[in-house]
Order: C-alpha cells, then structure tokens, then sequence
C-alpha cells in the first residue's frame, strides 16, 4: 500500500512537473488551420485518459454491482430471517392451542358427557323420592 | 345417644334434613363447576403465557440474527470499498505511468505523437 503510495506520488510530481497546456490558434498564425494548439504534456493527458477509460469504468461497474449486490443479500438475508421467525411464531402458536385444546377437552369430559348417566339417574331417583314423598304427605 | 333417638330425630326433623342436604348438593356442584372453570381458565392463561415467552424468545434470535446480517454486510461494504480505492490507486499509477511514457516517447519520437493520435482518435494528421 505505502509502495503504491509513493509511486504515485513519484508519478504525480513527475507529470505535474510538467502541466499540460493549450492555445487556440487563429488566422495568420503559422498553422494550416484554425485550431487549438496542445503541449505535449496535455496531448498525453488526453491520451491517457483515452487509453485508461475502459478500466476506469470497468472499476465503477464493478464497485456500483459489488454494492447493489451486497445490499440485495442484505435485503434477501432480513428476508429469510423474517420468514424463518414468523414461521416459528406460528408452529409455537399451533402447538400452544393443540396443548390448550387437549386440556380444554379433558375439562369438558370431566364435566358432562362421560357423567351424563349418573346426572341422569341421580336426577331421575332424586325425582322419585321427592314425588313419592309429595304424595305420601298429601294423603295423610 | 343411640340409632333409635337418631333415626326419631330425622324421622321428626326429616323435612330440614333434605333442605340441607339439597342445599350441599347445590353448592358442591356449584364448587365444582367453579373449579372447571378454573381450571379452564389456568389452561388458557399458562398457553398465552407460553406463547408471550416463545415469541420474545423468537424476536431476541431474529433480532440477534438481524444484527448478525447487517455487520457481515458492513464487513463486505467495506472491503468492496478497499478494493475499490485499491483499483483507483492502481488505475492512478498506471495512468501516470502512461503519461511519463507517452511525454518521454514524444519528446524522443515527434513522429510517434502523429501515429498514436491517429491510432488512438482516428484524427487525420494534416502537415
């Protein structure tokens, strides 16, 4: 890193050692044309540039994908995480009322219908004995 | 206190007998019930309390795993962004290589400038 560092810096010092520049030539000045007249400096700064622009963008292609590839897996990783938490939410929800359902109907068979019988001819004797009684007092 | 008096006291006080005895039927049933209930109740309550624990439970892991997601995202963010500065310091590099070497070639070869703008832009050199 400090290499590329200071190879650049090397690199810089020399091109900057020697700027780039231009005049625009006109009408009577030694040219065959009218024009803009570069130095040398400025015509290799613009070879340059046309030489390296395909790498240049090909580096920012490949930064502009790396990071909307990043923030797609990002995105698709909260997706998941999501989904696997309401999918446990709601095998925790459905098991919870299955436990709740079998005790429920424990209380409701201990309540009537495995009784229904008994009640039935508790009530019946119960009955009986409070007619039979009725009657005997009524006909005293 | 023999059977004979027992019997001559319920036989005389039969009627308050089966009042009170009706009435504790009455109110044991009522327990029951109650207790039924209860207990309907208790089963409901420890489900829903059940449910309030595994669900926080499940929040902290998608929370902890969130966290998880977004630091690995930050890591990778980052070295994209090391690589990225590490491939503009190259380009950096070689464009002033270039450079050197396009200045160097046309102060040694004048006529090199001619051929490589016209390699280079497709210009047409016009002397």
């Amino acid at each position: 890193m400090l290499s590329r560092v200071l190879a650049l810096l090397l690199f810089s010092s020399t091109a900057l050692a020697d700027d780039g520049k231009f005049a625009v030539l006109e009408e009577a000045q030694p040219a065959p044309f009218d024009g803009v007249l570069f130095n040398k400096s400025a015509v290799a700064d613009i070879m340059t540039e046309k030489a390296t622009w395909q790498s240049q963008c090909d580096i920012e292609v490949e930064y502009q994908l790396d990071v909307a590839g990043t923030e797609f897996e990002l995105e698709r990783k909260n997706f998941n995480i999501r989904y696997d938490a309401l999918d446990e939410e709601y095998k925790l929800i459905v098991e919870q009322k299955d436990v709740e359902i079998v005790k429920l109907q424990e209380t409701i068979k201990k309540q009537s219908p495995p009784n229904k019988w008994w009640w039935f001819g508790v009530g019946g004797a119960s009955g009986a004995i409070v007619t039979v009684i009725i009657a005997k007092q009524l006909t005293k | 206190m023999n059977v004979a008096t027992i019997l001559q006291f319920a036989k005389k006080n039969w009627k308050e007998i089966l009042i009170v005895i009706c009435l504790l039927l009455v109110i044991g049933k009522m327990r029951y019930d109650y207790n039924q209930l209860e207990s309907a109740y208790v089963t409901t309550q420890e489900s829903l309390q059940n449910q309030i624990a595994g669900l926080q439970e499940i929040h902290k892991k998608e929370l902890a795993k969130r966290e998880q997601a977004l630091r690995e995202y930050e890591q990778q963010l980052n070295d994209i962004e090391e690589r990225y500065e590490m491939n503009q310091e190259e380009l950096a590099i070689l464009k002033a290589k270039k450079k050197k070497k396009y200045v160097k070639k046309f102060s040694e070869e004048p006529e090199m400038i001619v051929t490589e703008i016209e390699a280079l832009f497709g210009f047409e050199y016009v002397e």
